[in-house]
């Protein structure tokens, strides 16, 4: 979904989605984080800003859908994202990025069935790894929801939740 | 614990449910009813039948050849959406206005009740004793409809609520609501559940769905709208401040049969069915 802000465009990435803008003034957002992950993507030297909004840990649960829509799993969405990167005009090479991750709240289980938010971020994690890549900053598990928001100027990561001040990462 | 008296009376003020709401949702928890059956309940509401005949004719739907009679369009659009149309033809106007109380926005509701009921008819089949997945479906469209009548008394309190939750003066969610207005979402759910005069499954679900041990002989029902609730909130289908802020009951998986594969697909599944229903309803409650 597109829309506007006082500064400039307004983008909304829906659960799965992928989103990536230079265009001055532009915000990425993603709403309502439960135990989703927002995989977020800058460089400082082309301001060309990325968010996934990553659901699950490991595409063989839909190998079909991760296909259509790469951002939608975790082992998925790191290469596809830094591909999106890189088409919009972000420059190689990628360890020169900031990358951030928020989301993945949890929920206590003794028997670890829940933990999806645990195992987004660690499944996160470990694609960034083996591309040589890793978070700069992460505001991560909790039992609480998220909204996240990217400036594509700055690359500021601004994070809100019901009931909280918002804050910054 | 008894619902304070001033809170009892803001319930006797909201709408009752339409008759044909009222029917489906009872009709729902037989065991041998019919689609047609169904359809012969929507027929008997004019406007609830225009709005689905329009809805399954619109372009969400895509139908290429035209349908013109209701049994034709309850077949084609399903059995959970025509029960969530009956609903919201009743209480649409109350689900989909912003929980100021939560700090939820508008629709956050509807969309998490949405989530929860295709979540409940999915964990249905995982279920110890095969719980009907309409039943299941028509419990976790309701379990929260308590928040309806508690948000104007939590209005402007939702950061208090949070806090207590944080500073561990609350144990969830549930007892920072009775810390704050005496009362919680699950009694006052349970108090409309009565005035609607709702079958007593639904109403011991909406009751139960955050403590399910309790539910006695309506215990898979209860364990299912528990399990169902929370990954509505994992998917980010939430409520606002009170989202992911409540307990998961050790045990539940005495009552259905879950693993972690099992939940990460259905979690799927289910995301892509809500996108479909909402597409649905976007159409369904555009129709004047």
């Amino acid at each position: 979904m597109i829309g506007e802000t006082s500064v400039g465009r307004l983008v909304i990435v829906g659960i799965g989605d992928m989103a990536v803008s230079k265009e001055p003034g532009a915000i990425i957002k993603t709403l309502a984080l439960g135990s989703c992950v927002a995989l977020v993507m800058y460089d400082p030297v082309a301001h060309c800003a990325g968010m996934a909004h990553v659901a699950l840990p490991d595409s063989t649960v839909a190998d079909a859908k991760a296909k259509i829509k790469p951002g939608y799993f975790a082992d998925t969405a790191v290469p596809a994202l830094l591909k999106a990167m890189m088409a919009e005009g972000a420059l190689p090479p990628a360890k020169k990025w900031i990358i951030k991750l928020a989301g993945g709240a949890n929920v206590m289980d003794p028997n670890n069935t829940f933990c999806i938010g645990k195992r987004n971020v660690l499944a996160l994690r470990k694609a960034l790894w083996a591309l040589g890549l890793g978070p700069r900053a992460e505001d991560v598990g909790g039992n609480f929801s998220r909204t996240v928001s990217l400036e594509t100027d700055s690359g500021k990561m601004r994070l809100s939740s019901p009931g909280r001040a918002d804050w910054e990462i | 614990m008894a619902i304070p008296e001033h809170i009892l009376e803001a319930i006797d003020k909201l709408p009752a449910l339409t008759p044909a709401a009222a029917e489906v949702i009872a009709l729902a928890q037989t065991k041998d009813h019919s689609l047609a059956d169904l359809a012969k309940i929507i027929a008997n509401d004019p406007l609830l039948s225009a709005r689905l005949l329009k809805t399954v004719n619109s372009a969400a739907c895509g139908l290429v050849k035209r349908i013109d009679n209701i049994e034709r369009a309850v077949i084609y659009l399903g059995e959970r959406v025509a029960i969530a149309a009956a609903f919201w033809s009743s209480m649409g106007k109350l689900c989909e206005r912003p929980l100021d109380g939560y700090g939820a926005g508008a629709f956050e509701l509807w969309r998490h009740l949405l989530a929860a009921a295709l979540a409940g008819r999915a964990l249905a089949v995982y279920t110890q004793d095969a719980l009907s997945p309409e039943t299941a479906y028509t419990a976790c469209l309701l379990h929260d409809i308590g928040k309806i009548a508690l948000s104007d008394f939590l209005c402007g309190r939702a950061q208090e609520a949070v806090d207590k939750c944080e500073k561990g003066l609350a144990a969830d969610y549930l007892e920072s609501e009775h810390m704050l207005v005496d009362a919680d979402h699950c009694e006052a759910g349970e108090a409309m559940a009565r005035r609607w005069r709702l079958p007593e499954n639904l109403a011991a679900a909406i009751r139960w769905h955050h403590a399910p041990e309790q539910a006695r002989e309506w215990l898979s029902l209860a364990w299912t709208a528990h399990i169902a609730d929370f990954l509505a909130m994992m998917m980010g289908c939430g409520t606002g401040a009170d989202a992911l802020r409540y307990r998961l009951r050790p045990g539940y998986n005495q009552h259905l049969r879950l693993e972690r594969r099992t939940l990460e697909k259905l979690a799927f599944e289910i995301s892509v069915e809500l996108e479909r229903n909402l597409a649905i309803f976007e159409e369904f409650r555009n129709i004047s």
